[in-house]
């Protein structure tokens, strides 16, 4: 276990570092000019190279990376170019949204997901087709799209639920439950099937071994059979999945935040990606690495507790 | 401990299943729509609350900085010298009267007395002075506003005089809040004006104070009422919220089911709007679309030095049908920059340049180009002018002009290619303006980038003048005179208006887009 974590972080810093320099430069050859946008097209050259200068665009890549990289390695991610607001300050408020859709995204998926997936492999049937069709649609349905008919059909048809908005929990319990229902639920229906599928197929695997013949012939019941031996041997290629969907759902909540109105990072990014916000790209940049190397570091972890090899 | 169950859930399994789901979803639906959103009129005269989608977050609390396509977010907070009110009525604000000199070099204001910034200190002439002293001299998108100003003259605590360099007809337009410097800033927030973002309250005498404690920058700016406002009957509300709603398709839905006000619309939305029951629209067809054809000396393309060659383009163009097939029924065809509503319209100019192939032909065979030539265009891969630039090409290409397209992606790129002499007519969006200021943008030899070639035109130059020095009786006669001569000129061919769209909700006031005004003054909204 001390290996993994000590592994994990002679990694993750280099994985981080790059991942922010990469996106560093390609944020900056991004066509567009920053001080072009701030200022308004019909703003005099004279006046958007000396704007250009004051927020140090002037410098050499290398040089503007590099003090960014200092002032981040201290704690300081400078100031967003349009607002000139803190980019730390922005970062804090809007990354416990975007973990809170996501989180709970992953709970009920892996809820419903690995449920799905073990009673299918169990029961066969109707079932097992159904997870197979059901992962099938929920690969190819777009979770913008899909949210976007929730909204049309359980906010404005049906208003059970508010079509936009986030509250926070500490504001009102019921009102954060309200308005992660619909959210929740997309990312739910997009991921769950996906899952299920695998939960199912290595359940199956794991079932048609040797040694599961052999406990059941030493008269174990099917239920120690499946609860004590194959979902164990079946969890680890499961937690990888866990592990991608995790990082996926990230990657999806950018788009839906922006459907559901939620003050998350990814209507952030949008937001500072047209800007041509590089400070604000660089610090949405650097919380997902950190957040993405630690989900790696979990499912190592968990690698390591499902098998034993893995330790050593 | 963890069951797996034995064979399929029963019914009662179900049941409870399903009881548990109603029951959840009734506990949440009671939250749907929370009746702390709505703004329900308050005893005192004042709603609790309104609620405004917006399209973009605020690029700063500061009025120089705020982009005043977004005016609101500064507007909220900072009382302009001059109010652009409804109807395009200049109105008093923090001055409560104005002269202007003869000649449009001059403007003096006189101030309110007693009216202090939402931290205490006195508006006085002294305070709108150094406002607008840091405005003009600021980095930023309003600076431009004040490009003329050459002094300010102190007269006493309450007055002071503008002095410009040169003849500005739109005076009252450059201390209003139209143009970001008319919004003035305490000497506190001056002294710190580095400080002046999202993060930090704001530093004026507006309606409203910006209080960062209740807003999340980039998703929800929250507003209180403030208490030192000189005149509490324009204050409708106790708290304004502005809402960050990029995508239309939710603003929309957020507005059909109670949880803002007022939406900013969109094209993308706007039939689904216009056939809702429970949202009301306005509209103004203001933003023309079109190419604009800079290259009127014939440096780059000869052909394009003739007028003749100019008016053929106009003539060639099929605006009824490239309007409705773009635009639907919120578009409007026309041959003219400035819209409705404005000083330089007439009906006459608007429809100058019917659809004719056949006396484009003509014209191109009058101008010596029976075969007509190759036209180097500059497009942009947004606003829809790219979708504008392929319907044209068909046309053109119908008269002989084979339109050689260069399409660009960003602002830059734009700037570059409307300036780098590459390109003979660059496709342009322009929300429509008064006469000057667009003449200021557009027709001044060294405006850039909309006159790349800096075509000097003395009849057109004349026409500025006498629209520059005119009295403002005589003002829009003048406007429409130098529109009428730019459209005969064929400086542009401007295809259609698109719309600036407001969606709001039934009881809401003060909304309307009239008299010149292409955004809503949250100031304006109320209920009825």
């Amino acid at each position: 276990m001390g290996r993994v974590v000590g592994r994990w972080f002679l990694t993750a810093l280099p994985v981080v570092v790059v991942v922010s320099m990469l996106t560093f430069v390609l944020a900056s050859l991004v066509p567009g000019d920053p001080a072009r946008t701030i200022l308004g097209i019909n703003a005099p050259q004279e006046q958007v190279d000396a704007l250009r200068q004051q927020l140090g665009l002037d410098l050499p890549l290398p040089q503007r990376y590099w003090d960014w990289l200092v002032a981040a390695a201290h704690g300081d991610l400078g100031r967003s170019i349009t607002t000139r607001g803190s980019v730390a300050a922005e970062l804090a408020g809007r990354l416990q949204v975007t973990l809170s859709l996501v989180v709970l995204g992953l709970i009920v998926i892996v809820l419903v997901g690995v449920g799905l997936g073990l009673i299918s492999a169990i029961k066969g049937g109707w079932l097992g087709r159904a997870v197979d069709l059901l992962s099938l649609i929920g690969l190819a349905v777009p979770g913008f799209w899909l949210g976007l008919v929730l909204v049309a059909v359980l906010a404005v048809a049906v208003p059970i639920f508010p079509a936009t908005g986030f509250v926070h929990f500490s504001d009102s319990p019921t009102g954060w439950a309200a308005s992660m229902a619909l959210p929740v639920l997309t990312l739910a229906l997009t991921g769950t099937a996906g899952l299920a599928k695998q939960t199912r197929s290595s359940v199956l695997d794991e079932l048609g071994k040797d040694y599961v013949r052999m406990l059941r012939a030493r008269g174990l019941s099917e239920r120690r059979v499946i609860l004590l031996h194959v979902s164990r041997n079946a969890g680890a290629p499961i937690v990888t999945v866990v592990g991608l969907l995790f990082i996926g759902l990230v990657s999806g909540a950018v788009l839906l935040e922006t459907v559901f109105v939620l003050p998350g990072l990814g209507s952030l990014t949008v937001a500072a990606t047209k800007a041509h916000d590089i400070p604000v790209i660089l610090g949405v940049t650097l919380i997902l690495s950190f957040v993405v190397v630690t989900v790696n570091l979990l499912v190592e972890i968990s690698y390591a507790l499902l098998n034993p090899k893995v330790r050593t | 401990m963890f069951t797996i169950p034995r064979g399929r859930p029963g019914r009662r399994s179900w049941a409870t299943v399903l009881a548990l789901t109603t029951v959840t979803a009734l506990a949440l639906s009671g939250c749907a729509g929370d009746s702390d959103d709505q703004p329900t009129q308050s005893s005192g005269g004042r709603a609790p609350l309104l609620t405004f989608a917006v399209s973009a977050p605020a690029t700063g609390m500061n009025p120089t900085t705020v982009n005043t396509a977004f005016a609101s977010y500064a507007l909220a907070a900072y009382e302009p010298l001059v109010y652009f009110g409804p109807g395009g009525v200049y109105q008093p604000a923090l001055a409560e009267s104005w002269e202007i000199a003869e000649g449009n070099t001059a403007i003096s204001l006189r101030l309110r007395s007693g009216v202090t910034f939402a931290d205490g200190s006195p508006v006085d002439a002294a305070a709108v002075k150094a406002s607008l002293e840091y405005c003009g001299s600021s980095a930023s998108i309003n600076a431009l506003a004040l490009r003329d100003l050459d002094s300010i003259e102190l007269t006493d605590d309450l007055s002071l005089t503008l002095r410009l360099k040169q003849a500005n007809p739109l005076l009252l337009n450059m201390v209003s809040q139209e143009l970001g410097c008319g919004m003035i800033i305490s000497p506190a927030g001056l002294a710190q004006i580095d400080d002046l973002t999202v993060d930090s309250p704001s530093a004026g005498a507006g309606a409203y104070v910006y209080d960062p404690q209740q807003s999340v920058p980039g998703d929800t700016y929250t507003y209180t009422a403030n208490p030192r406002y000189y005149d509490p009957s324009k204050q409708h509300f106790d708290k304004l919220v502005l809402k960050v709603m990029m995508e239309p398709q939710a603003a929309l839905n957020a507005l059909t089911t109670g949880q803002v006000d007022v939406a900013t619309g969109s094209l993308a939305t706007a039939q689904q709007a216009a056939q809702s029951q429970s949202v009301e629209m306005s509209w103004i067809p203001v933003v023309w679309a079109g190419l604009n054809l800079i290259d009127r000396d014939g440096a780059l393309t000869p052909a394009m030095g003739d007028v003749r060659v100019r008016q053929a383009i106009n003539y060639a163009i099929n605006r009824e049908a490239i309007t409705q097939a773009i635009l639907g029924d919120f578009g409007v065809p026309t041959s003219s920059p400035a819209a409705e509503g404005y000083d330089g319209w007439t009906a006459q100019a608007a429809s100058y340049y019917s659809y004719d192939p056949t006396k484009a032909k003509a014209l191109l065979v009058e101008a010596g180009y029976p075969d007509g030539f190759e036209l180097p265009v500059a497009t942009v891969a947004w606003g829809g002018l790219d979708v504008v630039t392929t319907a044209l090409t068909p046309m053109l290409a119908e008269i002989g002009i084979t339109m050689v397209v260069n399409t660009t992606t960003d602002e830059k790129a734009y700037a570059d290619a409307a300036t780098n002499r590459q390109a003979s007519a660059v496709a342009v969006g322009y929300g429509s303006l008064p006469m000057f200021r667009m003449a200021t943008d557009l027709v001044l030899p060294e405006a850039r980038p909309f006159n790349g070639f800096g075509t000097d035109d003395p009849e057109a130059m004349a026409l500025l003048q006498e629209l520059r020095l005119a009295a403002p009786e005589q003002s829009a006669e003048r406007a429409q005179a130098l529109n009428t001569y730019l459209v005969e000129q064929a400086w542009f061919a401007p295809v259609m208006f698109t719309p600036i769209l407001i969606y709001y909700r039934d009881g809401v006031t003060g909304v309307d887009l009239t008299g010149g005004r292409q955004t809503v003054s949250i100031l304006d909204v109320a209920l009825k």
